[in-house]
């Protein structure tokens, strides 16, 4: 008998959310294998656009930065102080999908069936509790359906899926274990972590948008290869996906662009890898035949979460323009080698950042915002100095700076060494987002001997990245820069006294090192969530 | 048709009459950039109409291309002349308004009893004037024998360049006076304009805002400089006057302070009194004989907006900073920026070209007057005679700083200064040049 399985994207709760490149791709080749499997298949994609390329959003609930403290909206809220945010719910909320289950709807007033199975995906960790409440509405309208779970929040904290999804007893396993015919699994609740091999590499299946054509992503998501053999501290691709790469041949790719961009109109390819240049012959390889097959003219390719630094050459960057992408991102996060040191990542050079630059540059990514930076700030222990030296010597070379908030991701080994802060702090996973800033209280405690931490002073630091690339006929403001108006600004900011005097006064004490000296109470504070005490090493250029 | 000079009020006295047919044109702008182009309204062309309805009794028509469709004034390339260079930084040249395409349907729509029986050109400035240059051929080749007059301020300071240069037969000197002589809405039909411009110098203007208010218009303008002068018996009675007989109308009057308000003009008393109907204050560049900014006058200002709790968002309240002067100096341009950020949060950087008047006539020899066009304040002309030495490149710099300083996040106007840390930490960045990594 013919199972019928009902796919979900959930919608996010975040304070903001930008959908492009939401397309929940997993989920669309999971699909591709159940329906390969003589599964009946239906999509509700919760993050999908309206008609006029809108995603509605609907006030959740507010949040104090920093700190567990959640509370409702009153209905006469008044104006937010500094420390607090809004949190909303982006996508169909689960009130509107509850109207549509009371009413026996899926999408565009096409009526469901009762499902037999829900496959459900979740991806940002900090997002885990839009997941929780689909479940819940899904348990509450269909009682008997099994639901399976799978995406990165499930692989990165199964425990915590597994406590506190609201599923009944759920079985963890390795989505190499699943096994759609053995009833033992399939008579469960699931959690699938990792991939599922099978689905690995199977196109995303587009036709579950047939109902609303006119409102499916006008792009897909490629993945050309997994893996990456890389120990940065904060990342979780290897956990993930390994570190052992594993590409697709390029043929497969080539003719999974051709199916999209012959059956479903799609121009925008976007890459979505764990390190998109470690089979950089591969890639290469594959651009060249991008560039030269005339039926995959006009097309744009995409690589938003960035390229390794130091696997750039020229003629890579060539290859890149001419086959299609016209904005590069380069993940540089940050100049001081320390911070760089201390979380594994000192494998390029800013050298080598500045090397990749002059080679996109050369290659015809000239314009403002088609060479971008990424800042990373919102660190453990960082100085924020570093970010504003590292916003400016970004900004100077390429014109777009990317300001990017840490969160701290589960099974990676920062995260295991900021356990004891987490849990001291009360954080479950959704209060470990970025944008709530978690590690104010343990910067603003670390940092006490140098300055005085506040919200204010993260919102000051991400509003100055984004001023950096304001542009006016296709030019931004250097303010490094060697002609007279940067140098005359550098001397008017340098020398700048207020005109309200006296009125404000932060302290900043710059010969103060960031690393507290042993034996201070900062000291004590460091080591006892770090269990060591940090390294120090100089700025220096490799 | 030869072409000649008049007095503007002898040419309408002499030569209009009830059984003729006026067509009035607002003509488009050539320019390489136009910030405030939704408040271009021909406000001299409106009360003319409406001057000429009631003291010569013609019919009169209007064709302003300048009138915005959907909110928006089109913008197309220059097809004659799609850049200038200015020693030798090139500038793109756009078109403003609606197009020659347009107007030449409009022309054709005219049959021999319906076409107008004479026209009527203004310009808002002279170095404006190809707009009218470009449309006065076209009016030629689709209604013979009409005489076509350009009038305002073009015509009136550069008559000799108007009459060689406009194709027009008749150029018109001086003004009529059309004081208390309302703007003319009714010229505009059904579309009628999104504002209505004002001139204080009216009596009545009070009542013209309550006439146009029920028309629907809500946002007005006053197209005067200074119109703080002498405010407390100008201004601000007919101000108390407006509210007075705005009390009963449920219809929001919005007032716009575009063309800058005198910082130390701007008092308790004023700002008490602007406050219900002006939404947005621009503040005019006011410095002392060492051409220092009057920063005490700028924080009275200030004082005496918040001591009212007018409470504007950061984008509606701005200060000018000119640039393009003859003394200009870029640090000094940069601190009175960052000063006036400072106080207002949003500032603006107003180009400048001189006036007609003694300044004007001192640099002439130097500017290139000779191409009109080229006094365009966009277009730096004391650059261009090398008086200054800042470059056309820096001033697009400085375009571009200030509009980096500008960008509003979260609606929070820019404000990392002495005293925030953000201040101290930039400040470092800038002391230890991290551009130059080593």
């Amino acid at each position: 008998m013919t199972k019928k399985a009902l796919l979900i994207n959930p919608p996010v709760y975040d304070t903001q959310y930008w959908e492009r490149w939401s397309l929940p791709h997993g989920l669309l080749k999971v699909a591709t294998y159940l329906k390969q499997n003589g599964y009946e298949t239906r999509l509700i994609d919760c993050l999908l656009p309206d008609e006029k390329g809108n995603l509605r959003k609907k006030l959740r609930e507010m949040v104090e930065i920093g700190t567990v403290k959640r509370s409702a909206i009153k209905i006469d809220k008044g104006r937010l102080n500094g420390n607090q945010r809004l949190v909303y719910s982006f996508g169909k909320d689960v009130e509107e999908l509850e109207k549509d289950f009371r009413q026996g709807l899926l999408f565009d007033n096409e009526y469901i069936e009762t499902p037999d199975e829900v496959w459900i995906t979740s991806i940002m960790t900090y997002w885990w509790e839009s997941t929780r409440d689909v479940i819940a509405l899904v348990k509450k309208y269909f009682p008997k359906v099994k639901i399976r779970v799978g995406g990165i929040y499930p692989t990165l904290a199964p425990e915590h899926a597994r406590e506190r999804l609201g599923l009944e007893s759920p079985l963890v396993i390795s989505g190499d274990e699943l096994n759609l015919n053995n009833k033992n699994q399939m008579n469960r609740d699931l959690i699938v972590i990792k991939e599922i091999p099978e689905a690995n590499d199977l196109p995303l299946d587009f036709d579950l948008y047939s109902t609303c054509q006119e409102r499916r992503p006008k792009y897909t998501i490629l993945t050309t290869s997994r893996g990456c053999p890389r120990d940065c501290e904060y990342c979780a691709a290897y956990v993930l996906s390994g570190k052992k790469i594993r590409s697709r041949t390029v043929e497969s790719v080539i003719e999974e662009m051709k199916i999209k961009y012959h059956n479903y109109k799609i121009r925008e390819f976007c890459f979505y890898e764990d390190n998109l240049l470690m089979s950089k012959r591969n890639f290469k390889e594959l651009l060249t035949r991008i560039k030269d097959d005339r039926e995959l003219k006009g097309i744009e390719l995409h690589s938003p979460e960035g390229l390794e630094i130091r696997l750039v050459d020229q003629d890579l960057a060539d290859l890149m323009y001419q086959a299609g992408f016209r904005r590069i991102y380069l993940p540089l996060e940050t100049i001081d080698y320390n911070t760089l040191h201390r979380f594994s990542r000192d494998f390029y050079t800013y050298k080598q950042f500045e090397d990749a630059v002059r080679m996109f540059q050369k290659a015809g990514f000239t314009k403002p915002q088609q060479i971008n930076v990424f800042v990373l700030f919102g660190l453990p222990g960082e100085d924020l100095q570093k970010v504003y030296d590292t916003a400016i010597y970004a900004a100077n070379l390429t014109s777009s700076v990317i300001p990017m908030l840490f969160a701290p991701v589960p099974s990676t080994p920062l995260f295991d060494k900021l356990l004891d802060y987490i849990q001291t702090m009360g954080f479950d996973l959704q209060d470990l987002n970025g944008k709530l800033l978690p590690f104010l209280e343990y910067n603003a405690r670390a940092i006490k001997h140098k300055y005085d931490l506040t919200v204010q002073d993260y919102y000051d630091i991400e509003a100055f990245m984004f001023r950096l690339n304001e542009k006016v006929r296709n030019a931004t403001f250097h303010p490094g820069g060697e002609s007279r108006v940067s140098k005359s600004f550098r001397e008017v900011f340098k020398n700048y006294q207020s005109i309200y005097e006296n009125e404000k006064n932060a302290r900043y004490d710059t010969e103060a090192s960031v690393n507290a000296e042993p034996g201070s109470p900062n000291q004590g504070f460091i080591s006892e969530f770090h269990g060591s005490t940090p390294n120090t090493v100089q700025l220096t250029r490799a | 048709m030869k072409i000649s000079t008049q007095s503007a009020s002898e040419y309408v006295e002499k030569n209009f009459t009830d059984n003729d047919r006026v067509l009035l044109i607002n003509p488009p702008v050539v320019e390489t950039r136009y910030q405030w182009v939704k408040w271009n309204q021909p406000l001299d062309l409106l009360k003319l109409s409406s001057y000429l309805k009631t003291n010569v009794g013609c019919e009169v028509l209007l064709f302003d291309f300048m009138l915005p469709k959907a909110g928006k004034v089109a913008r197309s390339k220059c097809r004659s002349d799609p850049e200038i260079e200015v020693c030798g930084h090139r500038y793109p040249l756009w078109w403003y308004g609606k197009s020659e395409a347009d107007f030449s349907e409009y022309l054709d729509a005219f049959s021999s009893s319906t076409r107008p029986t004479q026209v009527l050109i203004t310009s808002l400035t002279s170095y404006w004037w190809k707009g009218i240059s470009y449309i006065i051929p076209l009016i030629k080749s689709k209604i013979d024998d009409v005489p076509i007059a350009v009038y305002g301020p073009y015509a009136s300071l550069e008559t000799m360049h108007a009459a060689e240069n406009s194709h027009a037969n008749i150029i018109l000197t001086g003004a009529l006076d059309l004081t208390d002589y309302p703007a003319d809405f009714a010229l505009y039909g059904k579309q009628k304009p999104e504002f209505c411009a004002l001139d204080l110098r009216d009596n009545n203007w009070p009542q013209e805002v309550i006439d146009k208010s029920q028309l629907g218009v809500a946002d007005f303008v006053f197209f005067n400089d200074d119109i703080l002068q002498d405010a407390s018996s100008i201004l601000l009675p007919r101000l108390r006057v407006l509210k007075e007989r705005a009390s009963s109308s449920k219809r929001r009057i919005k007032f716009h302070a575009l063309c800058g308000l005198q910082p130390s003009s701007f008092t308790e008393e004023t700002a008490k009194e602007m406050k219900e109907l002006f939404v947005s204050l621009n503040f005019e560049y006011e410095v002392d004989d060492s051409k220092e900014l009057n920063i005490e006058a700028y924080q009275r200002a200030k004082a005496a907006y918040e001591a009212v709790n007018f409470n504007l968002d950061t984008d509606q309240i701005t200060g000018f900073v000119l640039i393009g002067l003859p003394s200009d100096n870029l640090e000094r341009i940069i601190r009175h920026a960052l000063n006036l950020f400072e106080v207002f949060g949003s500032v603006i950087l107003k180009p400048y070209t001189p006036s007609p008047g003694k300044e004007y006539d001192d640099y002439r020899k130097h500017l290139q007057t000779g191409e009109i066009e080229r006094l365009s304040p966009h277009f730096f002309p004391f650059t261009s005679a090398k008086i200054n030495d800042i470059t056309h490149q820096e001033y697009d710099e400085l375009y571009t700083l200030a509009a980096s300083l500008n960008c509003k996040v979260r609606s929070k106007a820019f404000n990392l200064f002495p005293g925030t840390l953000a201040f101290e930490m930039i400040k470092t960045s800038l002391n230890r040049e991290v551009w130059n990594l080593d």
